[in-house]
């Protein structure tokens, strides 16, 4: 029993008790210290194994402040840690003793060897625990129950009996009765897990199984079963008969079994997804429908007895003793781990089932289980500061509920009683007594006169029934098939109960049970009790008789939902389909019963016999519900490879995971010929049907009834998806011809692709259209954008980032809704796996869309959000933002991104602060020395790969309308012919600027692998000399401040760094890489850019584009490679590079440059002198004229 | 059904103290005692906060990864008061942006189990705490929420809280 919330690996628990106890007892102006316990967290003090338990009597007052009881009850903090921390499960035994299941991990920590079952003793009577021994050590403890010197321990996967042979409180002998009941701490942590049992008077270990189900659980008697979910399984003391009790229920923590043998359990919420907390009456058969059912097949599981909305379900207790005040004693009783509740449940009997209701019993932090004692206490064990994880060693205690002015007793010695002493007990109105004595009672065996005497009690008339019922189960289980006359004579006995209890127990045992005449439980079908009808249906199934199927036919129109569901589940556990068969001609009410359990039958046979009424010759009347049935019956559930099936699994139903078996292909020809001859009017009533039953995809219907008038169509439509409960893949190139008809609205194949769990194979292209498609409707263009962005790696992120470029959200107030679009764009921004794409989004960042900017910076900020991004991210990040804040390319894409993710206050500095005014005017300031006269090329080296210097290869540079232009329409072919244009100034410290435009194609014969070359040139700087060069070397020896225009698609920055021959040192540290990306955004097509290089010597170099710094480096220098066939000496590597030439490329790429200029920085920077000038950053005295 | 039962249960502490004292009690060695003081102002926002909204939303107040929200910051927390307490009230459930995170969960109502003091002070208390420094809420705001939404029974949605009490215009 722990806790959960549910979602996703929940299961409750840990932090702050100690924190919360240091709060109460400080001063409340400290209360905002509530904060974990500062102690360290570390693996649990090793206990010794017994010992006192330490009471710390101020702490403990504080704890028990947080525990609020009704008026009439008295609370005593029985024990705390560290004895008793973590105490997940409790049970006590007879003399009183408290075994206190300890698991630190809780739900989601998975450290082995931390479990424990700590046995605790109250010697004076006084409320608190004075010694203790730790019973046994196992991981996991989840449910126990107690049983003379026995302790059953369910800690998932087993299910275990520690035996104290020699009374010292600790066990000594150990007994796996069930392995393989969930799963261990390799797995996950125990979560969803298998969780609480409870011994029943029919000796039935009753055990709560979460949905997680098992793989294969295995019994001591080699009897295995598996089961895909939650449920409840039972299996005797001894480790035989293990079976599926009852399933569909959710992450269940304990089951309480009440003297009649019902089972109650308190589920846990799927967190939004339809499931609350729910609590069931569990009957042997049912199935109460999670997750399969539940949502859209509600009619078919048990309904459940409430619904109580959000919550963590957690303990449960049938709890009854005879001084507990009225309404108290004898009820049930439920714990909520997140509501902090101990819950009453009033009773009232209702047919089959009961109606119920929800009272506040105690306040107690997150209570896990509970517990009743001989002596009338209730026991409470409650995980008070836990969440979900082991948080240090102050979570939890455990808290005796008494009520007021009980006189305290001893509790009765079992093993050393009488045998008549045990048959008052028996008899008597403490719950655990009646099972504790029934035990003591077996373990003697028949002695002289019990028999007799348990006889006498199950037959009076005046005992009370749960005592009745606790003798005759004492009786069954004592004396076996010697019981049955016995039993026969109360199968008919004037109550109900008695009755009920009697049919169970005549075929509890199975080497026993063919004793029993079919005819007395078909006799007790039609008792005037449905619990007793009930039971007989139970022991019909578990006497396997099949030819009691006609009765049970006629149950299945039973008024009262339990019997009728029953009923239903007992045709199908007897396979009886031919019963069933028999009456599809008798009345409506039994037909439907007979269909609802033969949709559950998947034999051919049964197939067979459908598909001979639906297709035979009728009047014309098709029977619709016979073809249903095999729509229903064309699919099965899958075979489960074991995985789980997470927090929210579908609950499409009514398979989880539909599969097709040997009979598909017989039954969809029969549902295709039944579509196609549907006339009109019925179509689309029966296209309802086919999706909900999984015959077709779930987004079918609109395409389905688009086509629906037009019978080729129709055809076409039907043949492409019917038989396929999800979209397959060969249906894709039809769909992408049905796009373009026009009867077809683009909303139904959006609609249909929408509805898949993601996209299948080939679909990718119809699912990015339809997402961009406005014509869709905005929730359908949602679910695929989510589904787009759940495509790994890169061709997910392009078709997501290209949906939701057309839906950046305009700037609102925090807290406006927002629409699907919105919501979709996003959900896309926050999801944390865009942390681990980071790159990605640097990279839009800095895409030529604006809209694509947006969403980059819209990721970056969110990643760094609040301040609490990991350092490895904020080292990436930050720097991305900071320049961006700089960049007047950049900047309004920035804000718009802080003002759509509603960080306006937390950029205020910045949103406030624009970059400085345009480049132009600061620029023109500068004396700028233009470089390229606009008329000829006479201050230039030209150098082509291959040619000497001198040679303008095939006319490629020239001057038209004043400009310098690169043009490739005399290449025929190209071979590496790379060219350079050198300016004939050597110079150190300057600033150069070049405005360029891309245009035209590249040069022909490029081919692939010159690809990088495309729209791609360079200005070099502190370049050699063009006469430096080999006759066949590529490229000069420099610093290329690359000239890169955008491809209308992705990010291709300019500005950035190559580096023929040279390194260069960023952030300190030598850079070898050859190409080194700047901060610019990308610039498409033939618009006009201003680059401009600060060379600063050897020191620093920048690079700007259209007055944004995109790139700093320093230190450059010779060395490395792309600057290949150099004359042999001149790469000198590590030598600083402190001057050179100027050069600009032809790469492949024909460009148009309308001004090279530059501005020497060095020169005479005496202030008084004439010469000087301010913005010199080098003197060269011999510039200054002296006065 | 149980909607009237959970209504019957919500006003009983706020408008009934002394009944509450009278029934709610516990004793200590023998000697009752309130289990807390009338006095709204002696309600601990901190302790309501340990005992009710820890488990999930975690001392830091910044949640768990993906499974519940953070506090700190979120506009949920700092913005409409309003929106807070009804949250608090009824429990939300489904999809919500919190700081830019799409969150996906339910949390549970607690206008059942919390009187007015107690939503007011752990309210008051997620609001001025972790660096949040929004205005506290009084009781009487709560009690007014309570009595003008006292026909809700089912929780809330993020997106009908949102179109209900849409963002505050920030004055001029």
């Amino acid at each position: 029993m722990l806790c959960s919330l549910s979602s996703r690996t929940r299961w409750c628990t840990t932090t702050v008790v100690f924190a919360l106890a240091t709060v109460a007892a400080d001063t409340p102006s400290l209360h905002a210290q509530a904060v974990p316990p500062a102690a360290p967290i570390a693996a649990p003090p090793a206990l010794p194994q017994s010992g006192v338990v330490p009471h710390d009597a101020a702490r403990e007052r504080v704890l028990l402040a947080q525990v609020r009881v009704p008026t009439g009850f008295t609370a005593k903090l029985f024990a705390a840690p560290p004895v008793a921390m973590y105490p997940v499960c409790l049970t006590t035994a007879a003399d009183g003793a408290v075994y206190v299941c300890v698991d630190p991990n809780l739900s989601l920590t998975a450290t082995k060897g931390r479990g424990r079952v700590v046995r605790l003793v109250d010697s004076n009577g006084d409320g608190a625990a004075d010694t203790y021994s730790v019973f046994a050590a196992m991981d996991s403890p989840r449910g126990v129950a107690h049983d003379g010197r026995t302790l059953y321990v369910m800690h998932p996967p087993a299910l275990t009996a520690y035996r104290d042979t020699t009374g010292d409180g600790i066990a000594d002998v150990t007994e796996d009765l069930v392995t393989g009941l969930g799963f261990d701490l390799d797995f996950r942590g125990a979560d969803h897990t298998t969780n609480g049992i409870t011994l029943g008077i029919d000796g039935w270990l009753y055990i709560a199984v979460g949905d997680y189900g098992f793989r294969k659980a295995v019994g001591k008697d080699g009897s295995a079963i598996t089961h895909r979910g939650g449920g409840v399984v039972r299996v005797r003391t001894d480790g035989t008969g293990l079976e599926l009790y009852a399933r569909g229920t959710r992450n269940i923590y304990d089951v309480a079994v009440d003297p009649f043998l019902n089972v109650f359990t308190r589920d846990n919420t799927n967190d939004g997804d339809g499931w609350d907390i729910r609590l069931h009456h569990l009957l042997a058969g049912v199935n109460v429908g999670y997750p399969a059912l539940y949502k859209n097949f509600a009619t078919e599981h048990m309904p459940s007895l409430a619904d109580y909305g959000g919550g963590s379900g957690t303990g449960g207790l049938w709890l009854q003793d005879p001084r507990w005040p009225n309404g108290f004693g004898n009820t049930l009783y439920t714990t909520d781990w997140l509501t902090n509740q101990v819950l009453r449940h009033p009773f009232t009997p209702k047919g089959g089932s009961f109606t119920v209701q929800q009272d506040p019993f105690v306040t107690v932090p997150h209570p896990a289980d509970l517990a009743i004692d001989p002596m009338a206490h209730l026991y409470v064990a409650s995980l008070s500061g836990g969440s979900y994880t082991y948080q240090g060693d102050s979570v939890g205690y455990v808290v005796r509920v008494t009520p007021s002015g009980v006189a305290p007793a001893r509790a009765p010695v079992i093993g050393t009683s009488s045998n008549a002493e045990l048959r008052v007990l028996l008899g008597g109105a403490n719950s655990e007594l009646r099972v504790q004595s029934q035990r003591e009672i077996l373990r003697r065996g028949i002695r002289p006169g019990v028999a007799a005497a348990i006889t006498a009690l199950a037959q009076a008339r005046q005992p009370p029934a749960y005592a009745r019922v606790a003798a005759l189960f004492t009786l069954e289980q004592l004396l076996g098939a010697a019981s049955h006359g016995v039993l026969h004579t109360l199968s008919s006995d004037a109550d109900a109960a008695v009755r009920a209890a009697a049919l169970r127990a005549l075929v509890d045992d199975p080497t026993t049970s063919s004793l029993t005449t079919t005819a007395i439980l078909v006799a007790r079908l039609a008792d005037p009790q449905e619990p007793v009808q009930l039971a007989a249906i139970a022991a019909l199934v578990r006497t396997q008789a099949r030819d009691a199927a006609p009765s049970l036919l006629q149950l299945t129109t039973s008024p009262d939902a339990a019997v009728a569901h029953v009923a239903v589940n007992a045709l199908v556990a007897l396979d009886a389909s031919a019963a069933c068969l028999a009456v599809l001609d008798g009345t409506p009410a039994v037909r439907a019963g007979a269909l609802q359990a033969l949709q559950q039958m998947h034999s051919p046979a049964v197939v067979s016999a459908l598909i001979a009424r639906a297709t035979r010759a009728t009047d014309g009347v098709a029977e619709t519900d016979v073809v249903l049935t095999l729509a229903r019956l064309a699919h099965r559930e899958a075979t489960w490879n074991g995985e789980w099936w997470g927090t929210r699994p579908s609950f499409i139903g009514p398979y989880y995971a539909p599969t097709r078996w040997e009979e598909s292909a017989r039954i969809v020809p029969v549902l295709r010929r039944a579509l196609l001859s549907a006339p009109a009017d019925t179509y689309a009533a029966l296209i309802a049907q086919m999706v909900r039953l999984r015959v077709f995809p779930q987004g079918a219907s609109a395409l389905l009834l688009a086509t629906a008038l037009i019978p080729a169509e129709r055809e076409r439509v039907v043949d492409l998806l019917v038989g396929h409960a999800e979209l397959p893949a060969s249906a894709i190139s039809t769909l992408a011809d049905l796009t373009n008809r026009e009867a077809v609205p683009p909303g139904a194949i959006a609609e249909l692709l929408a509805a898949e769990d993601g996209i299948i194979g080939g679909a990718l292209p119809l699912v990015r259209g339809a997402a961009g498609n406005p014509a869709v409707r905005d929730s359908v263009r949602a679910r695929l954008v989510g589904m787009l962005s759940a495509v790994p790696g890169r061709a997910g992120l392009d078709a997501a980032s290209a949906a939701l470029v057309s839906v950046t959200p305009v700037i609102t107030p925090a807290g406006t809704a927002a629409g699907p679009l919105e919501a979709a764009w996003r959900r896309f921004v926050g999801d944390r796996r865009r942390l681990q794409e980071l790159d990605y989004f640097i990279d839009a960042s800095r895409a030529a869309s604006p809209d694509l900017r947006v969403l980059g910076f819209a990721v970056l900020l969110q990643s760094v959000r609040g301040g609490r991004a990991p350092a490895a991210i904020a080292d990436t990040v930050q720097p991305v933002l900071h320049d961006a804040w700089r960049s007047r390319a950049a900047y309004a894409d920035l804000a718009r991104a802080v003002r759509i993710m509603r960080l306006d206050a937390a950029y205020a500095t910045q949103l406030a602060t624009p970059p400085a005014m345009p480049p132009a005017d600061a620029a023109s300031a500068l004396p700028w020395i233009p470089l390229f006269n606009g008329k000829d090329l006479k201050d230039w080296d030209i150098k082509f790969t291959g040619s000497p210097v001198g040679v303008n290869l095939r006319n490629t540079f020239r001057v038209t309308d004043g400009m310098l232009q690169v043009r490739y329409d005399q290449w025929p072919t190209f071979n590496g012919e790379f060219g350079h244009i050198f300016h004939k100034t050597r110079a150190s410290h300057y600033l150069v600027a070049v405005e360029y435009r891309f245009v035209g194609e590249q040069v022909a014969g490029a081919g692939a692998g010159n690809g990088w070359a495309i729209r791609n040139n360079g200005l070099m700087v502190h370049a050699q000399s063009a006469r430096s060069m080999g006759l066949m070397q590529d490229f000069p020896i420099s610093l290329e401040v690359q000239m890169l225009g955008g491809l209308g698609r992705g990010t291709r920055t300019t500005g950035n760094l190559c580096t023929p021959g040279t390194h260069v040192m960023m952030h300190e540290k030598l850079v070898t890489t050859h190409c080194i990306n700047s901060s610019s955004v990308t610039l498409d097509g033939d618009q006009w850019v201003r680059i401009e290089a600060l060379v600063l010597g050897d020191s620093v170099i920048k690079h700007i584009v259209n007055g944004d710094t995109v790139l700093t480096y320093a230190k450059p220098q010779m060395g490395g490679g792309a600057a290949n066939n150099t004359v042999s000496g001149v790469l000198a590597a590590g030598q600083a590079l402190v001057d050179g030439f100027i050069a600009l490329q032809a790469e492949t790429a024909p460009i148009d440059i309308r001004k090279v200029e530059m501005v020497n920085l060095v020169g005479c920077m005496t202030p008084v002198d004439l010469n000087f000038r301010s913005y010199f950053v080098k003197a060269n005295p011999a510039a200054c004229k002296r006065r | 059904m149980q909607a009237a039962v959970s209504a019957r249960r919500t006003v009983r502490v706020p408008f009934a103290p002394q009944a509450v004292v009278a029934m709610v009690v516990i004793t200590v060695l023998g000697v009752a005692a309130p289990w807390r003081s009338l006095s709204a102002q002696a309600v601990d926002g901190a302790k309501v906060y340990a005992a009710t909204c820890l488990a999930c939303h975690q001392a830091s107040g910044l949640g768990l990864v993906g499974q519940f929200p953070p506090l700190v910051g979120s506009e949920w927390v700092i913005g409409r008061e309003d929106r807070l307490v009804l949250v608090m009230l009824h429990g939300i459930t489904g999809e919500i942006e919190v700081e830019g995170e799409t969150y996906n969960g339910a949390m549970p109502p607690w206008g059942a189990t919390l009187s007015n003091d107690e939503i007011a002070a752990v309210a008051t208390y997620v609001r001025r705490r972790w660096g949040n420094n929004a205005a506290p809420v009084t009781i009487a705001t709560v009690a007014r929420l309570r009595a003008a939404y006292a026909a809700r029974s089912t929780p809330w949605t993020a997106s009908a809280l949102q179109q209900q009490l849409p963002p505050v215009k920030p004055s001029p």
